[in-house]
């Protein structure tokens, strides 16, 4: 095949070396961003929110997928997803705040001296989070929100937000829940900035 | 191994009836640490009934 930058190969390696940018990139904590999305998260077309997708798992496998097993399926065989189609989870969320005035709009907000307290200052808001019923309880829902949280830290929020269904017993346990956090690997990463060895 | 303490989601009030079908929400809070006295997060916002009009 015949490369824009002449037949010394060279060319060749740019146009793989452009081609490859396009790819996704990898996002820390194996967090994948997908197309739409530039590699810090945020959305190119709308860049005051952050979208964000997990990696997805290998899908449990179907029936028609199963070996030897082809004599015992449903006919017409339950139509499965392509398997990198499927996005298993998706947090949407901005840094905003309320476009009216505070009552004390003459001196910088702060919560000391804020009276009207259904004032919204800058904040994370999770606009929206949502996990497929096959991939729940792995870690997906705190792994995204801590993104967004992650976020409002930098852009020096106030707080984080998101409203909940009262009937959504389960959303409202994990937001509850929220703030243990394991240090167990901080724990070793500090073992081993000390020297330590992992013995297996 | 060890957990340590952070802030988590609390209710900061509940909006009546904001959903189509009825079901009220609750606006719920994490301060970070710009909040350093945690201010803006309440511990009854169960009892704190907002509309949905008055929520932007």
């Amino acid at each position: 095949m015949r490369c824009r930058g002449g037949d010394n190969g060279q060319g060749g390696l740019r146009g793989m070396a452009s081609i490859h940018r396009l790819l996704p990139v990898p996002f820390p904590l194996s967090i994948h961003s997908i197309s739409p999305l530039s590699s810090s998260g945020t959305h190119r077309l709308c860049p005051g929110f952050h979208l964000l997708t997990s990696s997805a798992p290998t899908p449990p496998p179907f029936l028609s997928q199963v070996p030897y097993r082809s004599s015992r399926n449903h006919f017409p065989p339950v139509p499965d997803y392509p398997a990198n189609s499927l996005s298993p989870s998706l947090v949407l969320g901005k840094l905003e705040s309320s476009p009216h005035p505070s009552q004390a709009s003459h001196t910088p907000y702060s919560p000391a001296t804020n009276t009207n307290m259904d004032y919204l200052p800058w904040h994370a808001h999770i606009t929206a989070l949502t996990v497929a019923p096959h991939c729940r309880r792995l870690g997906h829902a705190r792994k995204l929100s801590a993104y967004l949280e992650r976020q409002g830290e930098l852009g020096k929020a106030w707080f984080v937000d998101l409203f909940v269904r009262v009937d959504n017993v389960g959303a409202r346990g994990l937001y509850e829940s929220m703030g243990y956090v394991d240090d167990s690997q901080l724990f070793i990463s500090f073992l081993l900035s000390k020297g330590a060895v992992l013995c297996g | 191994m060890w957990l340590t303490w952070d802030a988590r989601y609390t209710v900061f009030r509940t909006v009546d009836d904001y959903y189509a079908d009825g079901v009220s929400a609750y606006d719920m809070r994490k301060p970070l640490s710009r909040d350093v006295q945690q201010k803006t997060v309440r511990a009854n916002g169960k009892d704190v009934h907002v509309k949905p009009f008055q929520v932007w």
